[in-house]
This record gives structure tokens, C-alpha cells and sequence, in this order.
């Protein structure tokens, strides 16, 4: 809104954390695919990954999508329901679909995966996901 | 030894974390919730971020006001907090406005609410930002020379609970509990906390004076994308150490609180429309005793034994902001309306002899509408000139004996940012009504006092590279008509001006991956209204404070000295803390405050006549706290 400097600097910063989050949902994204460049699909609006969706292979339907990144788990369209589903909220993981999410919980980001899930989609991520995979 | 340095490894180990550790440690500061409400053109802004409040162990709103730039933390002869004290004034901080989110916590008769919540606990809290240098109109319906900005904690980043518990010198004990939640439509955050604070004991012509306090705060929210709801309760049981009377030192005094606010707060129009109400619903219960009866002179001396009063206060409050971008213009208008209604007239003394019935009636008043109007215009030059203009008027209608206050602000703010570089410039002109208290307190209050009226330039520049950060503030101001108590004891305004000149000078280096050290040396002369010819008060105030994170440690050091104060002439507050994290999920903490206990002290009149005599006690008190949290 503002579009003096200093407050550029400010949404400068603030554009820092949204760059820092696309930079985890890559990491996540290439970690759960099989595919170089899989295609996303966001369900309803990550802002992150929005707003650098230069970094990532976006699409505008479930259909033509790999993997699903949901804001919510609330009416998931069905033809979503066969792709590979990632949460961005703890409770996202009550569906036995998502694989994983990435949320802030306790005050501090988090990314958790359920190791039956992640077996069950053939998806084997590398060592540095180790301490984010949980036995549900 | 040696199985304790292989110990003191092991817990060091944690510190070589994956690339992606770091990635989400990074994402966490950089998502600190003060980069998204801070308003840097609003006023010298000093920012106290979660991650600075967590690891500085911030336990009470003191913690942080005892090193804040020109100014330390000060309590009036009742153990209340009043920054700007002037005893045997109850409170002289009336233009220190303190908010919880975007409501503000006042009394209606102090105007202020920091005489309540200033050395609250920050348990619940995210972040706080406090604008020096009388801040942007748009904070609140009247002026203000210090606003403190409280954000609690939320949903958004602390969904799940939290239960902590404190021990602490003297037999001090905390409880709290949060908890947050996220649910498709809407989020909410209930917080209850319990703080039993105790403090050192103090003998005075026989008796003990205590500063003992006893908080209960419940405070909950619940919001979804346009409205939230805000309930805060606060239950307050505490010592009142002198007593608000002059003339003798109690046996026992007691001042309990109750204060309620119920507030609401809506978005529209792409939140460019912002609509808030407010209600405040407060009682206060003091009782003083004296075994040696007080002399109070109402003029002839008479002997106190007893005083009991109620004290019923409400206000309601209501605003609404409207914010256009125009071509370069982010123009900001806002209507405000608050009512407030107090009643002080609850009240009981007995005499050794009684007094003989005033024939005289005091003037009075116990109900004030206030009616707001802002508009603020900033003005986006080119890229690097921010040119800030803004207006804010006040009538104040009150009823019974008080004529009604028309009051207005203006305020020219330039700011220049190019590179690295930022220059702000803030020069305002304001009028302060007189609060309530001032006009009806049956000690020194003053029916007739006008408003007093502030004039003041101040200038920022500061020089920020990726570790260091330079920042030099520096000013000049006056006050006219300023509130004081002339040789009868009565609050009049004075006849003369009072000069007050400032700056400080603060560094900032941080190194390695998170660690940080601040150091600060500023200096306020102001002209003492009550000494011969005016003559100035140099006071200086020097911070360095140092933050280590090594491992699964937080460490924390922090020096606050001050010099030229009148009740003492130089002080050092040394305070530290370690915080280890056990795991993810459990936190121990250890702090000591003002270990030396050397730390700045203020004194308060017990008695004025026939001869002076005055109390003497340390603001910060030596004690340590142990403390234990868990996340769930």
C-alpha cells in the first residue's frame, strides 16, 4: 500500500519470510516428487507460493496436477483426492491423504511426515527430512 | 570436570543443525509478527520482537521500561507504575498511553492505564512496540508523548498450548496457561495467568512497608478474517506501601483492582475500513490503617486512623478509521467517541479527633464525553521523501462544576530513506486536557487547571548494514502550562515555560548466527519547575546488553547504569539469564535482576510538615526467578 522506502524496507522484511517459506516448499516439494519439475496445484491460496510462483510449476486444476498443496481440508474437489495431498496446517494431518505438512505450531515453524503414509505413496525422502518423519 | 565439559558438549552438539534447520530458524525470525504491525513512520520506534522478548526472559512490561531510551522505570508512593513520577503526585503519566492489539487500557480517571499494566506480566504476549516523540495520530482518539503498542500471542503462530511456572526470591510464585486454536473459519486464544510477586520489606518510624502484588489475568480472543472479540480481566491484590495520604506511614495499606474490558474490532472495504469499540468496567478498593495516626492538615491537623474508599470507573469507547491510497497519498481520517464516568465519592475516614464539617463545597465533576477528529496525510514524494502531515482535535464535554476542553495536535513528520541510510525529523505541537484525577483529587485537585501544551522537534538517523545498525535520536521540547503543585499543595499550571533537551546515541552489532550486542548512552536535561531559576536535571542512562545463543543456551546480560537522578546520584542494574532447551518442548530458565543490588532509587514524602521527612527505596529490586515451560 505504501510506496515510500522505508516502508518498502519494512514489506521488504516482511517479503523476506514469504521467500523463506517458498524456499521450504520447494525443498519439500523436489523431496516428495519423483519428477524434476512436478506440478502444483494450490488449494485454495498459499501466498508464499504465490508469490514466487516463478520457482514453481503451477497448474490450474487438480487433474493436471502432482501433488496438491491445500490451505484447507475443507471440500477438497474428489478429483484432488488421487494426487499427493501437503498440509500447511497440523490439523491438515487428521486426513489420512496428507502425507506431510509444513505449519507453525508452539510459536515455531514446523514440517512433520507420517512414515506409513509416506511408504504407502512409494515417496522416500532424503536423510535431512529424517527428524521431520514421525510413526503416526 | 571432565563429564561435565563432555556434558557442556553434548548440549552443544544441537548447534551444527541440517541446511533445512536453518532454513526454518531463519524463516522463524524473519516471520516475527513486528515486521507486520511496526509503522516506522509513526514516531521513534523502539521494537522489542518475540524473539527478543524470549530470550531477554522479559517476565513483566518492567523489564523492558527500566532501559527505555530517556526515560526508566518509576513507581508512584502507592507501588504503582509511573514512569514520568513526580511525588507526592498519585500519577504524572498520564501521556503515556499503553494498547493491548488496538485496544487501549485506560482508567478513566488517569487517562492513562500504565499506572495498571505497567509491570504486567508478558507471558501472552508476541511482541511490543513503543513509539517515542509524541507518535502518529491514528494510534488513539487523544494525544500521547510515549505509546506502548502490547500484541498478545495468536493462533496464527502459536496454535497448541503452553503451561509455565515460576519461583522466584522472597517466596515470588507465577502459573499460566495458553492455549491457541485454528479452525477453518475462525481462530481463538485464551490465556489465565497467576503471579504472586513479592518483594523486599521496609521499615519506616517503626513500621513495615511492603510492595507485595497479587495479579489474576484472564484473557481471551476469538477471530475470524473481518471481526474479532476481545475479553481481558484483570484482578489486582496488592500493597499500597505509603498510601496515596502524606503525614504518617501506615501500619497496613491495601489497594485491589478490578478491571474488565470487553472490546471488538471489524474490518471492511479490503480492510480500509476499520471500526472499534471498546468498554472498560473498573473498581479499585483502598484501605490504609495507622497505629500512630496521621496527621493530615484539611487545614488544622487532624489524626487519621482509618481511610477506606471505592473507587468506580467505566468507559466506552468507539472509532472509526478510513484509509485511502491516492496517488501517492495514504490519507487516513478517523472519527472517535469515548465516554467515561467515575465515581470517587465511596469513601471513609476515622479521626482520632474529629474535623469540623467543611463548610465549603468542592467543585467536581464526574462524567466526560470525548469527541475526536484526525486527518493524516502521507505524502510519498519520490522514492526516498516521505512528508507526513497530520491534524487531531478534542472537546471535551464535562459535566457538574467543569467547563468544557477544546484541545488539538498537529504534527509536520519528514522522513528520508536512501540505501542504508533513514533520516526522520518529527515536529509536533500538541495540548493535553487534564485528566480527572488532576481536577477532582480531594488532595491537590484543581477544577480550573487548563490544558498544558507540548512543542517539540525531534530527529532520527540511523545507518543500517547487514551486522551493524547506528542510530543517533536527538531533540528539543517545551512544555507550557505544565501541571504542578504550587506552595498550598494544590495542581495548578505553572507560569513558565519548561525547556527539555535530548539524545542518545545506540549500536547494534549482531555476529555469528544469533547473536546480538546493544549499547546505549542517552541523556535528557529538562528544567525542574520547582527549583530556583529552573535550573536543569542532567540525568544520563546507559544500556549494554548482550545476547548469546550457544547450543541449546540462551544467555542473557544486560547493564542498565544511570547518573544525575535526584534521589540518587549514580546506580547500576546487572542483570542475567540462562534459558536451556531441554527439548523442542521444554524450556528451563534461570534469571537474576539487578544481582549487584545497586540499581537506581526514588524517594517519596512521608512527611512535608512540620519537617521534610522521605522514604527511600530501590525501583528494581535484587531477586531470582526459576522457571520452567512446556509446549503441548
Amino acid at each position: 500500500m505504501k510506496i515510500f522506502l522505508i516502508l518498502f524496507l519494512v514489506s521488504t522484511i516482511y517479503a523476506g519470510d514469504l521467500k523463506l517459506a517458498s524456499n521450504i516448499f520447494e525443498k519439500i516439494i523436489l523431496a516428495i516428487s519423483h519428477d524434476t519439475k512436478p506440478k502444483i496445484y494450490i488449494y485454495t491460496h498459499i501466498e508464499a507460493i504465490e508469490e514466487y510462483s516463478e520457482k514453481f510449476n503451477l497448474v490450474n486444476s487438480c487433474e493436471d496436477s502432482d501433488i496438491v498443496i491445500l490451505s484447507s481440508v475443507k471440500k477438497i474437489p474428489s478429483r484432488c483426492s488421487s494426487k499427493l495431498l501437503f498440509g500447511t496446517r497440523y490439523k491438515h494431518l487428521k486426513n489420512k491423504k496428507v502425507i506431510g505438512a509444513f505449519f507453525w505450531q508452539k510459536g515455531r515453524p514446523n514440517i512433520l511426515f507420517y512414515r506409513d503414509r509416506l511408504e504407502k505413496n512409494n515417496i522416500k525422502l532424503d536423510s535431512s527430512f529424517d527428524k521431520y518423519i514421525e510413526n503416526e | 570436570m571432565k563429564v561435565l565439559y563432555i556434558l557442556f558438549m553434548f548440549t552443544l552438539l544441537p548447534l551444527f543443525g541440517s541446511e533445512l534447520d536453518m532454513l526454518l530458524d531463519d524463516y522463524k525470525l524473519a516471520s516475527d509478527l513486528s515486521q507486520k504491525t511496526k509503522d516506522e513512520s509513526a514516531g521513534n520506534l523502539i521494537v522489542y520482537t518475540r524473539d527478543d522478548l524470549e530470550r531477554m526472559q522479559v517476565e513483566s512490561l518492567k523489564d523492558i521500561l527500566k532501559s527505555l531510551r530517556f526515560f526508566t522505570y518509576t513507581e508512584n508512593r502507592m507501588a504503582q507504575t509511573d514512569i514520568f513520577n513526580g511525588d507526592p503526585l498519585s500519577y504524572y503519566s498520564q501521556t503515556v498511553r499503553i494498547y493491548l492489539n488496538n485496544t487501549e487500557l485506560l482508567t478513566s480517571l488517569t487517562g492513562s492505564g500504565l499506572i495498571l499494566f505497567g509491570d504486567m506480566e508478558m507471558d501472552f504476549i508476541d511482541h511490543v512496540e513503543i513509539y517515542e516523540g509524541f507518535p502518529s495520530f491514528d494510534f488513539g482518539i487523544e494525544p500521547a508523548t510515549v505509546v506502548i503498542r502490547l500484541y498478545s500471542k495468536s493462533a496464527a503462530h502459536d496454535e497448541g498450548g503452553r503451561v509455565k511456572v515460576q519461583f522466584g526470591s522472597y517466596g515470588t510464585n507465577k502459573q499460566n496457561v495458553y492455549y491457541a486454536s485454528k479452525e477453518e473459519e475462525y481462530e481463538y486464544f485464551f490465556y489465565a495467568n497467576r503471579n504472586d510477586e513479592k518483594k523486599d520489606e521496609y521499615q519506616h518510624d517503626g513500621e513495615i512497608l511492603k510492595r507485595d502484588k497479587r495479579t489474576e489475568r484472564f484473557y481471551g480472543s476469538i477471530n475470524n478474517e473481518q471481526h474479532k472479540l476481545e475479553l481481558h480481566v484483570q484482578k489486582i491484590y496488592a500493597d499500597a506501601f505509603l498510601g496515596s495520604l502524606i503525614g504518617g506511614v501506615p501500619t497496613s495499606s491495601t489497594i485491589d483492582s478490578e478491571f474488565i474490558n470487553i472490546a471488538t474490532e471489524s474490518k471492511f472495504m479490503n480492510d480500509s475500513l476499520l471500526v472499534n469499540f471498546s468498554y472498560i468496567d473498573e473498581e479499585e478498593d483502598l484501605a490504609y490503617r495507622y497505629n500512630t495516626p496521621l496527621v493530615l492538615y484539611t487545614p488544622a491537623p487532624v489524626g487519621v486512623k482509618t481511610f477506606d474508599q471505592m473507587i468506580y470507573q467505566e468507559a466506552f469507547t468507539a472509532s472509526v478509521k478510513k484509509y485511502w491510497d491516492i496517488d501517492g497519498h495514504d490519507i487516513s481520517i478517523g472519527l472517535q467517541y469515548r465516554y467515561k464516568h467515575f465515581d470517587i465519592n465511596d469513601y471513609t475516614f476515622t479521626y482520632l479527633v474529629p474535623p469540623a464539617p467543611s463548610t465549603q463545597d468542592r467543585k467536581t465533576y464526574d462524567t466526560q464525553n470525548i469527541y475526536s477528529f484526525f486527518i493524516q496525510d502521507e505524502i510519498s514524494l519520490n522514492d526516498n521523501n516521505l512528508l507526513s502531515l497530520s491534524f487531531m482535535n478534542q472537546y471535551y464535554d464535562r459535566n457538574k462544576d467543569a467547563s468544557h476542553i477544546h484541545t488539538s495536535q498537529f504534527r509536520l513528520g519528514y522522513t528520508y530513506s536512501k540505501d542504508e541510510f533513514v533520516s526522520k525529523t518529527f515536529i509536533s505541537r500538541q495540548e493535553f486536557a487534564p485528566e480527572p484525577y488532576m481536577a477532582i483529587s480531594p488532595d491537590y485537585g484543581n477544577i480550573d487547571l487548563e490544558a498544558d501544551r507540548y512543542t517539540s522537534i525531534y530527529q532520527e538517523i540511523s545507518y543500517t548494514l547487514p551486522q551493524t545498525i547506528y542510530r543517533l535520536v536527538f531533540g528539543a521540547g517545551y512544555n507550557e502550562k505544565l501541571p504542578i503543585l504550587n506552595d498550598l499543595g494544590q495542581i495548578v499550571n505553572d507560569t513558565s515555560n519548561v525547556d527539555g533537551y535530548f539524545a542518545s546515541l545506540e549500536f547494534t552489532y549482531k555476529f555469528r548466527d544469533k547473536d546480538k550486542l546493544e549499547l546505549q548512552a542517552n541523556a535528557l536535561y529538562i528544567e525542574d519547575p520547582y527549583a530556583s531559576s529552573y535550573a536543569l536535571v542532567r540525568q544520563y542512562n546507559y544500556v549494554a546488553r548482550l545476547l548469546n545463543t550457544i547450543g541449546r543456551y540462551d544467555i542473557f546480560n544486560e547493564l542498565v547504569a544511570h547518573s544525575g537522578y535526584i534521589d540518587r546520584s549514580s546506580s547500576y542494574d546487572y542483570s542475567m539469564g540462562i534459558k536451556y532447551e531441554a527439548t523442542k518442548d521444554l524450556h528451563i530458565s534461570f534469571k537474576g535482576e539487578n544481582l549487584f543490588n545497586d540499581s537506581l532509587e526514588k524517594s517519596y514524602f512521608n512527611k512535608i510538615v512540620p519537617t521534610v521527612d522521605k522514604v527511600t527505596v530501590p525501583t528494581i529490586e535484587k531477586r531470582v526467578l526459576f522457571s520452567v515451560e512446556y509446549l503441548f
